[in-house]
Order: C-alpha cells, then sequence, then structure tokens
C-alpha cells in the first residue's frame, strides 16, 4: 500500500523517498542543535509555495518572526513577500514556565483554534511545526499534553494537510519527549558530527510506512540555498557507452591507444610517483580538448590556478589562452577545506553550469586525509558515474605511494582506485646511470588494443614526447643511457654503410675493368675482322677477274667457230 | 453562562456592586471556548474568589477565542481557560486550568502574600483589602 505523496521541496530527498513526503500526514524531523530541522521545515513550507503553490503555516516556538524572516532572506526566501501574498502565515507561540501557573483541568484548544484561523486564513495546505516540544518545557502536566498531541495529529489528519513537525533529538529516544509515538507515518532524523575535523551532515529515514525506502544514511549539505541531499547519482550502470575517440594531446600516445586516444565518457587514470609529470599529462588533455573547442573543467587540489599555468608554459601549454576564450575553468581549492560531500556537490554543481566536455581532477590522492579510503573510493564513484551520465570524459592523477622504485613493479592503488577506471596509465621514476628519467606505460586500457610497449616520457619545452626505450641484450634502457646505446647502434650503422659502400665501388670498379677489356678485345677483333674481309674482298675480285678474264678469252675463241 | 459576553468582544460585564471602571479595580481576563464544563468550573471558581477575596474591587470579562482566534493570538493563548489580569504587572503571570486552587489563583493575579504587596504597591496597584485565607 503505498500513500500519496507531494513533493518535499528539499533538493534531493523526493529521489531518497520515492516522491516525497506522505500527504496529509505529519512527517517528524528530530535532530539535535543546529542539524538543520528549522531550515528543513521552513524549506519545506516555501518551496510547497513557491514551486507547488501550496500555501502554508509556519508556527514557530522558538524563534521569532523577525528573525526568521532576516534568517531566510539570506538564504533567497523572501518570506515578507508569501506573507503580503497571503500564501504564507507565520506565527511565534511564546510559550514561558515561568509565566504559568496550572490549577486544574486544561487542554491546548488555544493552540488548536489559532492553528485553525491561520490555516484557514491563507487556505494552507502545508504546515510545519519548529518545535513541538516546545509545549513540554511549557507545560507541567504531561498527561494532558500528551493526549492533545494525539488529538493535534489527528485533527492535522482530519484536515489533510501535511505537516512537518521538528523535534529535538533525545538520548535514547528519537526525540527527547518522544513525540515519534504520536508521528507514526514518516519520522526522518539529520545528524551533524565531525568526522577528521570535518563537519559531516547525515539524513536518515527512519521510518516511512507504506513506502519503499532508502534506510542508509545520506549526506546532505547545507549552502547558502538551502539544504541539498546529495544526488543520488545513478548507481544503476546503465549509462551508455560511446564510440567517439578523443585525443589526448600526445600524438604517440593516441597511437598506443588503438591508434586513436580515450574514448568519450571513460575514465581515465594517470598514476605515479612523485615528479613524474602527471600534472603535465593532465594539462595536455585539457589543452587538447579545448583546441577541439570543447569546454574543459580543471580541478586542483594542490596547486593554485596562476602556479599551475605558468608550470605548464613550460612544456609549452598555454591554458591561460583557453580561460580567456571561455572554453576553460579552473576550481583550486585545498581538500582538507571541506568534507567530502562538499567536494562532491561543488564540483557536481560547477559540471551542471558549465557543462564541461572533459573534466581534470589533480590528485585525488589528496582526498585520502580528508576521509577513509572506503569514503573516498565511493565519492570518486559517485563522480564517476555522474561524469559518464553526461557522457564526460574525466581524468584523474593520483600520487601511487609504493616503496617500489624499480621499473618493474606492480602499482597498487589505494583501495583499488583504478578498478573504477576505464583507461590506466602509469608513469615511474628509473633511476640508473646516475640519473633520474621516467617511464611510461599502459597498464589497462578497456575497449581497444593498446600497445604492451614502455616508452620513455620526456617533458620537453614543446610538449610531452613519448620516445621509444632502447631494447636489447644489454636490457632497458633510459635516459642518457639509451642515447648512448643509440649514438653507438648508429655508429655501428655508419661503419656497415661505409663497408657497403666500399664492396659497391669495388664491384663497380671490376666491372669496368672487365668492360675496358672487353672494349680491347672487341676492337682488336674488329680491326681483325676488316683486315680478313678485305683480303676476302681481294680474293672474291681476283676470283671475279679471273673468271671475266677466261670468259673473255673464251668469247674470243669462240667467236670464229 | 449568565453574565458571559456573547460576543467576545471587551463590552463589559461587571459583576461587581461597586461601579465599573474604578481606578482600582482588578481587571481579570478569562479566556475560554464554548461551554464545556472546564470552563464554566472555572468561571464559577473564579466568580467564588474574586468574591471572597476581592469583593467589590474586581472585574472579570470573559472572552471566547473560538468567537474570535485574533484575541488568542494577541494574548498567546495556548491553553484552555486561561486567566491573565489586564494590566500585566511583575509578580502576576498566567493561571490555566479549572482554577481550582484559590491560593495559586490569588497567587497568579497578585494578591497573595505580604511579600507581593510591596510590589504592587511600588506599581501604584492600590490593595485595600487584605486577603482572607
Amino acid at each position: 500500500m503505498e500513500f500519496e505523496k507531494i513533493p518535499s521541496g528539499i533538493r534531493g530527498l523526493d529521489e531518497i523517498t520515492g516522491g516525497g513526503l506522505p500527504k496529509g500526514r505529519p512527517c517528524l524531523v528530530s535532530g539535535g542543535p543546529g542539524c538543520g530541522k528549522t531550515l528543513f521545515a521552513m524549506e519545506f513550507i516555501a518551496r510547497g509555495i513557491t514551486d507547488y503553490n501550496e500555501p502554508g503555516v509556519f508556527v514557530a516556538f522558538e524563534e521569532k518572526i523577525p528573525d526568521l524572516e532576516k534568517n531566510f532572506a539570506s538564504m533567497g526566501f523572501d518570506l515578507k513577500k508569501l506573507e503580503r501574498e497571503k500564501k504564507l502565515i507565520m506565527d511565534h507561540i511564546f510559550i514561558d514556565r515561568s509565566e504559568i501557573e496550572e490549577t486544574g483541568e486544561y487542554d491546548l484548544e488555544g493552540l488548536f483554534i489559532r492553528l485553525g484561523a491561520m490555516i484557514d486564513e491563507v487556505g494552507a495546505k502545508r504546515i510545519a511545526i519548529d518545535t513541538l516540544e516546545a509545549i513540554f518545557s511549557g507545560f507541567a502536566n504531561e498527561a494532558i499534553l500528551r493526549s492533545e498531541l494525539r488529538r493535534l495529529f489527528l485533527w492535522l489528519k482530519d484536515k489533510g494537510i501535511t505537516a512537518v513537525v521538528t523535534g529535538e533529538r533525545g538520548d535514547r529516544t528519537i526525540t527527547k519527549y518522544g513525540l515519534e509515538e504520536y508521528v507514526a507515518d514518516c519520522v526522518i532524523t539529520l545528524d551533524h558530527r565531525v568526522t577528521n575535523q570535518i563537519a559531516v551532515r547525515r539524513l536518515r529515514i527512519i521510518k516511512y510506512r507504506g513506502s519503499l525506502h532508502g534506510t542508509d544514511e545520506y549526506p546532505f549539505l547545507i549552502s547558502s540555498d538551502g539544504i541539498s541531499v546529495l544526488p543520488i547519482t545513478s548507481m544503476s550502470l546503465t549509462h551508455k557507452a560511446s564510440n567517439e575517440r578523443l585525443s589526448s594531446g600526445i600524438p604517440r600516445l593516441d597511437s598506443m591507444l588503438g591508434g586513436k586516444g580515450y574514448f568519450r565518457g571513460t575514465s581515465v587514470l594517470v598514476s605515479g610517483q612523485a615528479g613524474t609529470g602527471k600534472t603535465s599529462l593532465a594539462a595536455t588533455f585539457i589543452d587538447a580538448a579545448c583546441r577541439r573547442g570543447e569546454t574543459a573543467l580543471f580541478f586542483i587540489f594542490e596547486e593554485s590556478e596562476s602556479q599551475l599555468c605558468r608550470n605548464m608554459k613550460s612544456i609549452g601549454i598555454d591554458l591561460e589562452q583557453w580561460m580567456k576564450k571561455g572554453l576553460l575553468k579552473f576550481h583550486a581549492v585545498r581538500p582538507t577545506a571541506y568534507s567530502l560531500e562538499m567536494h562532491l556537490s561543488m564540483m557536481i554543481r560547477l559540471i551542471a553550469e558549465f557543462e564541461p566536455k572533459v573534466i581534470a581532477i589533480d590528485p585525488i590522492s589528496n582526498l585520502y586525509p580528508v576521509g577513509d579510503d572506503i569514503q573516498v573510493r565511493s565519492m570518486l564513484m559517485r563522480l564517476i558515474d555522474h561524469a559518464k551520465t553526461l557522457q564526460i570524459t574525466g581524468l584523474f592523477t593520483n600520487l601511487s605511494n609504493d616503496a617500489e622504485t624499480t621499473v618493474y613493479a606492480l602499482e597498487a592503488t589505494e583501495m583499488h582506485v583504478s578498478s573504477l577506471m576505464d583507461t590506466w596509465l602509469i608513469l615511474k621514476n628509473v633511476e640508473g646511470n646516475g640519473e633520474r628519467n621516467r617511464a611510461f606505460s599502459i597498464a589497462k586500457s578497456r575497449g581497444m588494443a593498446h600497445s604492451n610497449q614502455m616508452r620513455e616520457f620526456v617533458l620537453s619545452d614543446k610538449g610531452i614526447k613519448l620516445i621509444d626505450v632502447y631494447k636489447g641484450s644489454g636490457g632497458v634502457l633510459f635516459g642518457s643511457a639509451r642515447i648512448a646505446q643509440e649514438n653507438l647502434v648508429s655508429a655501428d650503422r655508419v661503419i656497415r654503410n661505409e663497408e657497403i659502400e666500399r664492396r659497391q665501388r669495388d664491384l663497380d670498379r671490376k666491372k669496368r675493368i672487365m668492360e675496358n677489356e672487353i672494349a680491347l678485345i672487341k676492337e682488336k677483333f674488329s680491326r681483325d675482322e676488316d683486315e680478313i674481309r678485305l683480303l676476302i674482298q681481294q680474293d672474291v675480285s681476283r676470283e671475279e677477274a679471273v673468271i671475266k678474264n677466261a670468259r673473255g678469252i673464251a668469247k674470243q675463241r669462240g667467236e670464229d667457230r | 453562562m449568565p453574565g458571559k459576553n456573547v460576543r467576545g468582544t471587551t463590552k463589559d460585564r461587571s459583576l461587581t456592586d461597586t461601579g465599573a471602571g474604578s481606578r482600582d479595580c482588578i481587571d481579570l481576563q478569562l479566556y475560554v471556548t464554548d461551554e464545556t464544563p472546564v470552563c464554566l468550573r472555572a468561571y464559577e471558581n473564579l466568580k467564588a474568589i474574586c468574591r471572597d477575596n476581592i469583593r467589590g474591587r474586581y472585574r472579570i470579562t470573559v472572552f471566547d477565542i473560538k468567537k474570535d482566534p485574533l484575541i488568542a493570538r494577541r494574548e498567546d493563548i495556548t491553553a484552555i481557560p486561561t486567566l491573565i489580569r489586564v494590566p500585566r504587572v511583575p509578580g502576576t503571570w498566567k493561571i490555566i486550568g479549572a482554577l481550582t486552587d484559590t491560593q495559586k489563583v490569588l497567587a497568579g493575579i497578585g494578591l497573595q502574600g505580604q511579600k507581593l504587596l510591596p510590589v504592587l504597591q511600588a506599581a501604584g496597584i492600590p490593595v485595600t483589602r487584605q486577603v482572607r485565607r
């Protein structure tokens, strides 16, 4: 059986309760001092008017009306205006025990009549009472009070009004005076504790009769415009996967990543030891995105905006130009300044306002002092989920603290943050030969064939370069050792080339000699040939002459026969 | 109820035998709703207390907040019945309930005990009769 629900007016709460608060029934909000009960009650009423056109009544036992008006004006609620428009009516009910003497039987009909008059005056559909327990400190006869309370809630139900009633948290009971006995339908507690020197607010639905609800604690924030229960980013893993590819900003890296770069809407982790160039990789990625005309958000937890820009200039990346064009926005903040929920909420809000296509966070490891491993992982999971739902590509840098310094050590990120990421790039320091170099490799990249080769990662003033390492019988060489080896290899090559050329010349020479000899022989032969032909010709002529003579003689002899 | 305002206005219904509106009169306001048994009892008790202790020096006005809810708001009435002395003086307070305890009522309207006398005199309230216990 599901009750009908009305929107609560509290950002994010309706998602947890599956629609809002139960219609026409009371809801108890309990919490310690400063937890936000009054704010909750007021937002319920004020938004009920402004967003849902349901007039409301606010009954305050502890604060005076002008104070309420002033306090809420600073949060963007113009209560005076709502009162003028007759949509809101507020009353301060003052009960002072020292002012009251009880003798004999009484009831709280005065309260009922006042509430009734207010409800009728504006046609209220919502009422907030803050805090109902004030009557317990005002009047002594608990039996009467309790029976009147019961009557009050029945009366409210009869009128069909949805009520939010606040109560001070008790030691062992939900509220100090046990109001929860009378409010059977919906009970919410607000909590405000300090963990690791950071204030954290949590909301929990203890009871919500007739409705499925999350029973977990949900973090919420109170910011300049009220309460936000943190968005339950879709934890259902139903986001779509894109086939589009983005350049990382380094052509060689793109070709290592299946030839095209990162998938759009994925998460990329760049982990590495100190000073390996993670921020530079992130900046290159952002720069490439801005170059394509895409908007980008850069969250920095370690440096200031101007420091990062200055540093990136040294590798030839000018981020300021994108800021001027409005394509890039920085958000630099010390992680210990806020709770994790506050960070997450700020990030989500900035993302909603700026609508970036890519985001970068540098470094996420700085969040660890703010919460424990599980909390940080949970926060990152929510952020990544949120980004993926919006098809935003995210690059996260992480300072790894493994003590191993050899190139082949396995990377271990805290709480396996790497499993949240689709692509994992690893940067390592390589010490050897009296110098430090950086090695780069791709640990994983889901959905594409990627290179498994280690490259040398060099920061030059023209940007990041990925250079082939030397692999040979001497092992893998980086840095100057590689250069030395390359020089050796090229020297070798030069020698060999010269050798080849020499042989080639030899061959050519021999060929020429042979050709010369042939020419000589041919020449001799042709001379001989000429001579012999001449002789032959002479013989042939002589022969002809003889024959001619013989014929001549024969002819002479024959003529006179 | 005899002597009770019907409209809930501040129309006087004097029950004393001295003239209404005299300067040294103690003005008592009783806030009730309808004619519930408790309210009736409170009224009767109050009359008796006044007759016994401040004969001739009091004026009771009864207000029905159901008929005029704004009065309840003005005087901050939450419990019914409520008895207030006007104008409010130091040493007096609201008395709620059926007014069964005479001492409490008298204390509440500032008429009990020697200690209160100087307070009242300082405030300029004439009390010409000692309260009979």
